[in-house]
């Protein structure tokens, strides 16, 4: 065993010296605290522009309506919740209709190419004239865009439907207090406690329920994919450059192999433990350090070493068996296709946690370390025998592919020069 | 002592039989020289020796041990093949190659120095190997492989691409280990060398032994059939002297292998051309190498039509 820890020790300094690991480990934190911060940017930009709208009121009547609504959204009273203190800004002006609406219309698009106005509306008169087919024209140049166009509408089609209920000389008031919205509250399930008292069900919460567990798998995924396809990398480049077999004469393959994955999976739990420990500050931070439960902290650890151990062995036989980069790359696509199957099953897993596609997904051993490690952190979690099969369905999947790639690597090392068919590599395991 | 002990040894890939029934004893503390063409069997039984591979018949022993672990631990091992970890310093890369071998850090250290002063090393040993001459590199690779103090040292092809300052250096060092009792056995395509280092000599030819023995052995196997011989005038017409069955033109020197007396054969050349040098010696290991190796007319016709 000596010999493994002193691969393992030699591959762990190379992997943490290295200046790719320190931008990787950054990279993570840095990609999404930088998207979250430019997203802020952006929105606070875009708030603070004066958005200048030009109104062809055909009714001749909404105008004045309009523009008592546009300043008290300016001062933050919104029609679809509570207060802001921030956010767009909308000012109306008011165009007279008339001569040729056409070339008032082209009139007004150039102005809002030019950047004098931000958008134009054009309210047809036949609106509140009962005419069905009427329509609330908006020109902009911007359609992303979506707060002032919808804000027209529901400000324009409050005033219409006053418009008709007075009409119908119903008075508003009244209509108003009978289409009264109900709220609903979503709430988890009730459950048992062990002392047999019955468990109030607890307002639903979506960061407990989705963000925790998803942010869960998704770290046990990044995790691994930064750290196992180094592997392949770093055993092709042996191979290449020619000191697979100065090693092979001091350890055998499988010791060499043993070395590697221990690197990998030190260098992994570096990894767990630099972004649980960021986790935990930011979910302290934000109330949320109880929805960290320690259960799951042990069922990531379990799951990350299988899953290390899964696909570092995987990468390490395909780089033993490949003698160039080209033929790493053909023979990797396949390993990375199998990994990427949690990043395209999580949504069907926590729509439907307990499908019979879910659960099957979740028993594929490939994929099991990241869902199961998903459904385990999801509210309601798998019944016993499914985590259970999944388990000893991983365990044996791992000491096969282990053992397989010991035999890859065994002969694979000393191959060198010719391009290396998959029947092959199967011939080896089997020999 | 015996150093390595191959009994009956037989290696197959597939249908290719690389290694025959080979039997080998190398003394312990000698310079043993393992030679033969290219794909003969070498590099695979040199392998199996390390354990890198296993035979599919027979038996080996390194010490007297037929324990995979041991036989690693005691043995230096240089391929033909090789490669350092470019980014790794010099210092590292020793310490690393010395502490797989399983010696402890402060050996290794006092190794490190002594070969680092005697090869010139010294101002590089923090420097990465990337940063290294070829020469420098061959010599650290070299040095690698003697970290651990190994009883044998298995050498493949040591003194292949190295210019003649540094191939000196390396005579030098493997001299020096021999000194200090270890066994060194390495495969060569130099049969000077060969006839120049090694106590005993052994050659396999498509798997199989052909030669074994020290060079004296070997050269009185092949009798004294040899002449060679420096003549002022044309080098053809020493192929029509009586009793020639083989001219070898070295440009400088002829050598000649005949059948019969060599006084008559003297005469002869006296006869026709002034003779500057004549001498009745045993044939080279060269010239031996070349009268097993050399493929058979047969061999020759169907490669050409091939």
């Amino acid at each position: 065993m000596g010999r493994v820890f002193t691969i393992a020790r030699s591959e762990f300094i190379t992997a943490v010296r290295a200046r790719g690991f320190l931008i990787g480990i950054m990279l993570m934190p840095i990609l999404f605290g930088g998207a979250v911060l430019l997203q802020r940017v952006v929105d606070r930009q875009a708030n603070g522009i004066l958005r200048h709208v030009a109104v062809i009121d055909d009714t001749g009547e909404l105008y004045s309506r309009l523009s008592e609504a546009a300043a008290a959204w300016n001062r933050g009273e919104r029609d679809t919740g509570p207060k802001v203190t921030d956010g767009p800004r909308f000012t109306l002006e008011q165009v007279t209709p008339a001569g040729d609406r056409d070339a008032l219309r082209l009139a007004l698009s150039e102005r809002v190419r030019g950047q004098d106005l931000y958008a134009f509306v054009e309210i047809p008169a036949g609106l509140l004239q009962g005419d069905g087919r009427a329509t609330l024209m908006y020109y902009s140049g911007a359609p992303a865009y979506r707060e002032l166009p919808d804000w027209l509408q529901r400000t324009v089609l409050k005033e219409v439907v006053t418009r008709r209920f007075e009409n119908a000389k119903v008075s508003p008031l009244v209509v108003a207090s009978l289409l009264k919205p109900i709220s609903t509250e979503e709430m988890g399930l009730l459950g048992r406690d062990p002392d047999g008292s019955v468990r109030a069900a607890r307002p639903t919460d979506r960061v407990r329920v989705i963000g925790i567990p998803v942010a869960f798998m998704f770290l046990l995924f990044l995790i691994v994919v930064m750290t196992t396809p180094q592997l392949l990398n770093a055993v092709l480049e042996e191979k290449m450059s020619r000191i697979s077999e100065v090693l092979l004469g001091s350890v055998t393959p499988f010791e060499l192999m043993l070395g590697k994955l221990l690197a990998s999976t030190s260098v992994s739990a570096v990894m767990t433990l630099v972004y649980l420990t960021g986790a935990a500050w930011t979910a302290h931070r934000w109330g949320y350090l109880d929805a960290i439960e320690p259960r799951m902290i042990a069922w990531f650890v379990f799951f990350l070493l299988l899953s290390v151990l899964i696909y570092g062995s995987m990468f390490i036989a395909i780089g033993s068996a490949c003698s160039d980069l080209r033929d790493a790359q053909s023979l990797m696509t396949p390993a990375m296709m199998i990994l990427l199957v949690p990043a395209l099953t999580w949504t069907l897993v926590t729509r439907a946690p307990h499908s019979a596609s879910a659960v099957a997904i979740s028993l594929f051993p490939p994929a099991t370390p990241f869902l199961m490690l998903l459904r385990l952190a999801l509210p309601e979690r798998p019944p016993a025998w499914q985590v259970g099969l999944g388990v000893v369905l991983t365990i044996l999947t791992m000491l096969i592919i282990v053992w397989a790639a010991g035999r890859i690597v065994r002969v694979g090392l000393l191959m060198q020069g010719k391009a290396v068919r998959f029947g092959e590599i199967l011939r080896w395991v089997r020999a | 002592m015996t150093a390595i002990l191959l009994d009956h040894i037989t290696k197959r890939f597939g249908s290719h039989v690389a290694v025959n029934d080979l039997s080998l004893r190398v003394p312990a503390g000698s310079v043993f020289g393992f030679i033969g063409p290219n794909g003969s069997g070498k590099t695979t039984t040199l392998r199996m020796i390390l354990h890198i591979l296993l035979p599919d018949s027979g038996r080996i022993e390194v010490f007297g041990d037929p324990r995979t672990d041991i036989a690693r631990s005691k043995i230096g091992y240089l391929p033909e093949e090789r490669g350092l970890y470019k980014k790794m310093s010099v210092r590292r890369l020793l310490r690393y190659y010395g502490q797989l071998k399983g010696k402890p850090l402060k050996e290794i250290d006092v190794e490190i120095n002594r070969w680092i002063d005697q090869i010139g090393l010294g101002a590089w040993l923090d420097k990465p190997i990337e940063a290294l001459s070829k020469g420098m590199a061959q010599k650290v690779q070299f040095v690698s492989a003697l970290i651990s103090k190994p009883e044998l040292l298995i050498l493949d092809e040591p003194f292949s691409g190295l210019d003649p300052v540094n191939a000196e250096v390396l005579k030098d060092a493997i001299l020096e280990v021999r000194r200090q009792g270890t066994t060194i056995l390495f495969s060569t395509h130099d049969m000077a060398v060969a006839e120049r280092m090694c106590d005993r000599i052994c050659m396999i030819f498509r798997g199989q032994k052909v030669l074994d023995g020290t060079l004296d052995e070997i050269q009185s196997d092949y009798g004294t059939d040899t002449v060679r011989v420096k003549v002022d005038g044309p080098v053809d017409m020493l192929r029509s002297l009586p009793g020639v069955t083989g001219v070898n033109d070295h440009g400088q020197l002829q050598e000649l292998r005949f059948t019969g007396n060599p006084q008559a054969l003297l005469s002869a050349l006296v006869a026709r051309v002034p003779v500057l040098h004549f001498e009745v010696s045993h044939p080279s290991l060269h010239d031996i190498f070349v009268r097993i190796a050399r493929p058979t007319s047969e061999e020759l016709r169907e490669s050409s039509h091939g």
